[in-house]
């Protein structure tokens, strides 16, 4: 796919909306509050589409719509666990975590636990499953900057750096919101677009298209199987696993029930978010088939090896060149890009939230540092995270980006998820075993990541993984959870009877809301 | 005796506490038995999945059990939250009153 003019100025549109927004709620942005937490002033409908603005990434349109174009049905069980973990974020965390938190969930594990090592691991598994997620969609962008203006992969995903800490640092949590919602609809709209386009385009409804899919998928018969994605049954149960417990540890996603004013509209959020991403997921699930059917036996999308041009995370927007030239490939590809931007701002933010105020002001510091210098000390977090996220991303080129957002659910579900549901649900938990059960997700999990094929074969470029499976959360969660079990039953220290009387005493809170904290209604 | 401990013995508080857990682990357990459920048939009985509901097209038990899943996903979470609104709202209102707790945060 050549550059052209047509691309280039969509892009250059949303790009300059995206910094009109920036700069406005740069205006509005001085204080930790309003950095972190937009002022806890977003209502439920608008938190609810920034939610389904970060959670539909680059992934979900990119990598579900190549693994469809691959593998046929993985691409649904991959909507159907994407989006499982929203039932039980609603239930068990959604109402809670706006009673007890100010910015981060790292301050709910503090108002439990006091010791500082708690903060440094939650914080720490805050950074590596943003990162994580970061490299997901620096891939994407840098495959898609690629495409759209025919500049080479590593300056790609560097100009897709440098965007979003331009955005993130001067913005805050307030344009991240704006950014989140103005793609969640534009998302929508695009995908609403593109299966009418497909459907006029093929002659085809959307039942129709399941039968013709059928006819000309790559898997033939087996096409409605589970198929190369999870390949065995430890894979499958990991998927499984991860899915309901990732979600619910994604500290980017975690972090926007702070921007609401109240436990309502936590809640109001979590419908709106689920109803907006269920529509979509449906929607693009169709939209798959009419990219198998469109793309079945073209030549052109291949290049010299056989493969398709860009990899197969190009599947939709070859779909959208041929259907509506080089106009819809602009629109498609500027949507992309506002998706993937409006998700790496929500990871950089929490990223620089685990940094400058969970480690540097609460650790480092004790509490012991003013408002403005921490809202600096995010800023600087906000460049130090872009530069990583760039490195990283040039090096994982090429991974399906579906894959490596999984690779993140893994980090928070070993990491995030137990120690927050043993810190708001069970009194016996105590912050020894928090902490080591912690680290102990942690690092079964990342080593057990560097070990798989993925990293180890298609990342590093060695042989012979030594982890045979493609994600080990069926090994790093229930051993994280087990040492935090084990741990805290054994534990009869003081500070674990002070820990346990600090359970009594936030109930009231947990559900009743706190009592002295003034409310911000708009 | 402070607050927390006259809450802690207050009936409608335990009765509040009881009915958001019940609802929460009730909405919560039955996501997780349906999508865990297709998991494991997925993992021992793929053949299942592969069923055709409708005779000669392809609406497949695969299919249709996660086009299932993922409205229910919507339906659990909207339940929970009419739930929660309507049965516990009262109750927590009530149970704020009568201990001084103004800050109606916890909606």
């Amino acid at each position: 796919m050549a550059p052209n003019l047509s691309s280039i100025l969509t892009f250059v549109l949303i790009l300059g909306a995206s910094l009109l927004i920036t700069w406005q709620a740069g205006r509005r942005t001085r204080s930790s509050s309003e950095f972190y937490a937009a002022s806890h002033s977003v209502g439920g409908f608008s938190n609810g589409l920034a939610i389904a603005g970060d959670h539909l990434s680059a992934g979900t349109l990119l990598g579900v719509t190549a693994v469809i174009y691959t593998d046929g049905y993985d691409g649904l069980i991959y909507m159907t666990g994407g989006a499982v973990g929203y039932p039980l974020l609603m239930c068990l965390l959604a109402e809670r975590l706006r009673n007890l938190g100010s910015y981060t969930f790292v301050d709910v594990l503090s108002a439990r636990f006091r010791e500082t090592s708690i903060r440094v691991l939650a914080a720490t598994g805050t950074l590596v499953a943003a990162v994580l997620y970061l490299i997901s969609q620096m891939v994407a962008g840098g495959a898609l900057f690629e495409v759209l203006f025919g500049i080479p992969y590593p300056w790609a995903v560097a100009m897709v750096g440098g965007l979003t800490v331009l955005y993130v640092s001067v913005g805050g949590m307030l344009a991240t919101t704006w950014v989140q919602m103005t793609k969640a609809v534009l998302l929508m709209f695009s995908i609403l677009v593109l299966l009418a386009l497909l459907m006029l385009n093929l002659g085809e409804g959307p039942l129709s298209l399941l039968e013709s899919a059928a006819r000309v998928h790559r898997r033939g018969e087996e096409w409605l199987s589970p198929g190369q994605f999870l390949p065995d049954r430890v894979s499958i149960f990991a998927f499984v696993l991860t899915g309901i417990v990732g979600m619910v540890g994604l500290p980017h996603l975690l972090m926007r029930f702070f921007t609401v004013p109240d436990a309502r509209q936590a809640r109001r959020s979590a419908v709106f978010a689920t109803g907006y991403i269920v529509t979509f997921s449906l929607l693009l699930w169709i939209t798959g088939l009419g990219i198998v059917v469109l793309l079945a036996g073209n030549t052109e999308i291949l290049d010299e090896q056989g493969g398709m041009i860009g990899s197969t995370n190009m599947a939709i927007m070859h779909a959208a060149r041929i259907i509506g030239g080089n106009v819809m490939l602009g629109f498609m590809a500027s949507v992309a890009f506002a998706t993937l931007l409006a998700v790496v701002c929500g990871l950089v933010l929490a990223a620089a939230a685990a940094l400058a105020h969970d480690l540097y002001s609460g650790v480092y510091k004790r509490g012991r540092v003013d408002d403005r210098t921490e809202v600096r000390a995010s800023r600087i977090s906000v460049v130090g995270l872009g530069v990583i996220a760039v490195a990283l991303g040039i090096q994982f080129r090429g991974q399906n980006v579906a894959y490596l957002t999984a690779l993140a659910f893994t980090v928070a579900a070993s990491v995030n998820t137990p120690a927050l549901v043993a810190a708001l649900f069970w009194r016996g938990a105590s912050a020894r075993g928090l902490i080591l059960g912690g680290w102990v997700g942690m690092v079964v999990s990342v080593v057990l990541l560097a070990l798989s094929p993925a990293v180890w074969e298609g990342a590093l470029g060695l042989e012979n993984a030594p982890f045979p499976w493609i994600y080990p959360g069926l090994f790093s969660i229930p051993a994280a959870a087990l040492v935090i079990v084990v741990v805290s039953l054994a534990d009869r220290s003081p500070e674990a009877m002070l820990g346990r009387r600090r359970y009594d005493e936030l109930l009231a809170p947990s559900v009743l809301g706190r009592r002295d904290t003034p409310v911000i209604r708009h | 005796m402070n607050t927390v401990a006259k809450l802690s013995r207050d009936p409608d508080f335990i009765r509040l506490r009881r009915l958001q857990r019940r609802y929460a682990f009730a909405i919560a357990g039955s996501v997780v038995a349906f999508y865990v459920s297709l998991g494991v048939t997925m993992a021992y009985w793929p053949e299942v999945l592969d069923i055709r509901l409708v005779p000669g097209r392809w609406i497949t038990v695969g299919l249709v059990w996660n086009v299932l899943g993922l409205l229910g996903w919507f339906a659990a979470t909207a339940t929970y939250a009419a739930l929660s609104t309507r049965r516990l709202t009262p109750l927590r209102a009530q149970v704020r009153e009568r201990h001084g707790w103004n800050n109606p945060d916890g909606a």
